[in-house]
């Protein structure tokens, strides 16, 4: 049986007056368990906060709940419901970790802003489990960083599964004309369904993503002793490839084939990049819009695997063009995430490569100098915006044939072999070739727009 | 199919001459002294010695790690049940009914495996869950989104458990000069106490996870409702604000800084957007360096966060100035991404912003147009690179009083208060202020790299 709360216990860890809580009470939102107020009431309150400060008003609220239940459906398929709440302080203590460590993994794991002060014990298992951590040697910003990082990740996988359910299962019954209790009834069935398939698939993809993580670090450990690579100083210094490869002309793409179109191009971009990572063991640190950043543990198989990227996009039939930058160096290992002035080389280098070039610093060129059937062209000292100096590029490149010369569309950038070129167009000497009739009209409207040339 | 594996199959799940792996077995990489045949294992210890040739490691080096058993303890997972039966990609495909192109594209995606022609009891589970999915109607090209934010994510967490481990258990016991078995026992014995702890953890973190994207799925549902927001015409379709925020001089700090004092400047920064963010109820959608790429359902919580989160980075010693940008309009969701053309309209303005200010479009100031004590600075029409056709822009700023005007460091783009100068130096009529001697001697060095 949970524990019962009282109204004024409610009103603190809420921050709700009394009076709008018994009025909330009265209209159904909250207190559902017959007389008692329960922590899931907190939940509840929540949940009305929530909606009032995305400008959903109470009358949306109360008719919704007497209609479909939604408010005590929500509550209802919270996970792990609590038998009773705890201050920080208590749940510290209870857990014999230190109050500064909890107050950090609460913060960090931004439950702060979600659930304010109030913990339950699930909450405490949690913390149980930190002060082992914490025990076995790990700092108090090691901590910090682990919770961040698995609360960022997980938060990202349960984003996920609610919107792909919203979308593909309460959406299609809606869309097959299914409504009321009947839609209710379905869509609670299919989650209840769902729900125990939930935890299994995650600790698979967990095991076996920490088996990976776990050869990764013996190959370091090795190749430290070997004498291949210099141990690092600082917690979280590593010597890494990083790579910056991006479409070279997404955002005018994207503008004239619409989001869709666009989407399925980054689509096959994506499976194209993480293939290529996967196979040279690299790994994908994150992707923003059409840019990935990879990092490798070598030079060698960052250059080979940003030519595969390169050769692998060049066969798809009317795709964009690839450009990449590649730099060697010491970086630094933060939540998740690498950072440092290297990390910054790499993505500057990136920005200055043109259609299909793999631009690398002379650090790359010497780590992987005698990969087989790659040459290094030098193209001399550049200034890099944004950093002093200037940088000594090499362009590398497949040594052997080049590819066959392909038109490009001037609007959205997209290359076209000779059979996929829909229009051409002789205008003022030049000659034009464009993917589709919408790209020619669009040209045509307004030519001077797509005068330059496109480098992204 | 039982567990024993006989050195042709080994070859054939490997991809090595049987004649290389008989020397492999002949020098005590593979095989167990006890018995006869070959086992899973010997799969994974293949792939780990293929791994290592690789990475330039050479034979010896591995077979002198491989003999010391100090791999031993990377098969003891509990998961990791060598007795239990494996099936080939056909026969998973019957027992599950899921096609074997399907099975076959899912490896590729998850990668390195292991073994390109069997699947294990635990594979199997996860096929089953496939077909249920499907039988949902949830289409194949949804579940390979999925699999692709689960991999990724769980990645994440994967890699930072063992950099975690190697850098604050590991590295601490190595300074410690022991001898190798009992530097090896310490390792092990923290690793058998921590271990167990993860998977609740993990699981405890995603239902946190799961619990906030539920209550935010209600709260859209309710939207659509009251019609407060359209409802979505192709699945994925969302209504959104979107906002990316940087540091705006944060390249040149990490190169005047050093790597480690900038990662400090940014992971207040982060601090700082975290805090900010849940409190309006966005999400942080990625960080890149110094940008982040925030989400929020309505551009009201969108405009004040980012001015909440300017006013307490200005607030901040010795901090760079922040700027943002922010567009509202359909995106679309994609493997826990957000993307569109709406996303790079957001993000270009970022690029157009200078210090301080956060530049919004026409469609956010009508949405958020009812903020108080705010206000909104016509700017003009701009092009903006790479998209065709010109933006009105507008500045969104606070009426309360602005903050002190701070010097800026020419070198390293600190903002700096009064106390916190370290120099001041006056040249040809100019006057500079500078956080440290370091970038003054930089500044000295080459004055005319930072515009003197």
């Amino acid at each position: 049986m949970p524990d019962e709360l009282t109204l004024e216990q409610l009103s603190r860890y809420t921050g709700e007056p009394e009076e709008r809580l018994r009025e909330w009470r009265l209209q159904g939102l909250i207190g559902t368990d017959g007389d008692r107020l329960t922590p899931r009431d907190l939940d509840g309150v929540r949940l009305v906060q929530l909606c009032l400060r995305h400008g959903i008003n109470l009358d949306t609220m109360v008719e919704a709940n007497r209609a479909q239940r939604l408010i005590d459906r929500y509550v209802e398929m919270l996970p792990g419901p609590s038998e009773r709440t705890y201050s920080l302080a208590e749940a510290a203590e209870i857990a014999g970790l230190d109050l500064d460590v909890a107050r950090v993994m609460w913060k960090n794991a931004g439950l702060a802003s979600q659930q304010g002060e109030e913990v339950r014990d699930e909450d405490i298992d949690a913390m149980r489990a930190f002060k082992t951590y914490s025990d076995a040697g790990f700092p108090l910003e090691a901590l910090a960083e682990g919770s961040r990082v698995f609360a960022d990740s997980l938060s990202r996988v349960a984003e996920m599964e609610s919107k792909l359910f919203h979308f593909y299962v309460h959406g299609r019954l809606k869309a097959q004309g299914l409504s009321g209790d009947e839609l209710i009834r379905v869509t609670d069935e299919a989650f209840e369904m769902s729900r125990p398939l939930l935890e299994p698939t995650i600790l698979w993809f967990h095991r076996k993503a920490w088996e990976k993580a776990i050869r990764e670090d013996l190959v370091m450990h090795m190749a430290e002793e070997a004498g291949l690579l210099d141990a690092s100083e600082l917690p979280g210094q590593l010597q890494r490839a990083v790579v910056f490869i991006d479409l070279a002309s997404f955002t005018p793409m994207t503008e004239a084939m619409g989001d869709i179109q666009a989407a399925h191009v980054l689509d096959r971009f994506s499976m194209i990049v993480l293939e290529a990572t996967n196979a040279w063991d690299g790994r994908l640190v994150k992707q923003i819009g059409d840019a990935f950043m990879l990092v490798f543990p070598d030079a060698r198989s960052a250059v080979a695997c940003a030519l595969e990227v390169k050769s692998r996009v060049a066969r798809e039939p009317q795709f964009p063009a690839v450009r990449a930058g590649i730099h060697w160096g010491s970086l630094l290992y933060r939540d998740g995430d690498y950072v440092g002035s290297n990390v910054n080389i790499a993505s500057r280098l990136a920005n200055e490569a043109e259609r299909h070039q793999v631009l690398v610093t002379p650090e790359v060129r010497r780590e992987a100098r005698d990969l087989p059937d790659v040459e290094f062209v030098r193209l001399g000292k550049r200034k890099l915006k944004g950093l002093s100096g200037s940088f000594e590029l090499f362009e590398a490149r497949a040594a052997g044939a080049p590819e066959a010369e392909r038109a490009v569309d001037p609007v959205c950038g997209t290359e076209l072999g000779a059979a996929e070129v829909a229009a051409r167009l002789q205008i003022e000497g030049a000659e034009r070739v464009f993917c589709s009739e919408e790209c020619l009209r669009k040209f045509v409207a307004e030519p001077q727009a797509y005068a330059g040339s496109h480098r992204g | 199919m039982g567990d024993g594996l006989t050195i042709e199959q080994l070859a054939r799940y490997t991809g090595e001459p049987e004649e290389r792996l008989r020397d492999w077995r002949s020098r005590g990489i593979i095989g167990d002294d006890a018995r006869d045949d070959l086992s899973l294992d010997d799969v994974e210890r293949v792939r780990l010695v293929q791994l290592f040739l690789r990475r330039g490691i050479n034979l010896e080096a591995i077979v002198e790690t491989m003999r010391s058993n100090s791999f031993d303890w990377f098969y003891n997972f509990p998961w990791r049940a060598p007795e239990g039966q494996i099936y080939s990609l056909e026969e998973a495909a019957e027992l599950t009914g899921v096609k074997v192109e399907v099975m076959q594209r899912f490896r590729e995606v998850m990668g390195s495996l292991g073994p390109d022609d069997f699947v294990g009891e635990e594979e199997l589970a996860l096929m089953h869950g496939w077909t249920l999915a499907a039988n949902f109607g949830i289409p194949d090209e949804a579940q390979f989104e999925m699999i692709r934010v689960y991999a990724d994510n769980l990645d994440r967490v994967g890699e930072a458990e063992q950099r975690l481990f190697r850098f604050y258990v590991q590295q601490r016991l190595n300074a410690e000069d022991l001898p190798p078995q009992e530097l090896l026992a310490r390792s092990q014995a923290a690793a058998d106490q921590l271990n167990p702890l993860v998977e609740p953890i993990i699981l405890y973190f995603h239902r946190r996870g799961l619990q906030r994207a539920i209550r935010e799925d209600m709260v859209m549902t309710l939207a659509e409702q009251q019609g407060l927001v359209k409802r979505a015409a192709t699945p994925a379709d969302l209504l959104m604000a979107v906002v990316f925020i940087d540091l705006s001089s944060f390249t040149p700090l990490a190169e005047a800084m050093g790597d480690v004092a900038a990662a400090g400047v940014l992971e207040r920064f982060s601090q700082i957007v975290r805090i900010s963010v849940g409190a309006w109820s966005g999400r942080i959608v990625k960080q890149i360096g110094d940008a982040f790429m925030l989400v929020f359902p309505d551009a009201q919580s969108a405009v004040a966060c980012a001015l909440e989160i300017e006013a307490r980075a200005a607030k901040e010693p010795q901090f760079p100035a922040v700027r943002a940008g922010i567009h509202y309009g359909t995106v679309l969701y994609r493997e826990g991404d957000y993307v569109g053309s709406n996303v790079n309209v957001a993000s270009r303005i970022t690029n157009e912003a200078s210090r301080h200010q956060i530049l919004v479009t026409a469609e956010v100031r009508k949405e958020a147009r009812d903020l108080q004590e705010i206000e909104f600075i016509r700017l003009g029409k701009r092009q903006l690179k790479g998209i065709s056709g010109k933006l009105d822009l507008f500045v969104v700023r606070s009426r309360l009083a602005p903050a002190a005007e701070k010097a800026v460091d020419p070198v390293c783009g600190m903002e700096l208060g009064p106390e916190e100068l370290t120099a001041r130096l006056s040249l040809e009529g100019v006057e500079r202020a500078f956080c440290s001697e370091a970038c003054l001697r930089k500044f000295v060095a080459s004055p005319e790299a930072y515009g003197g």
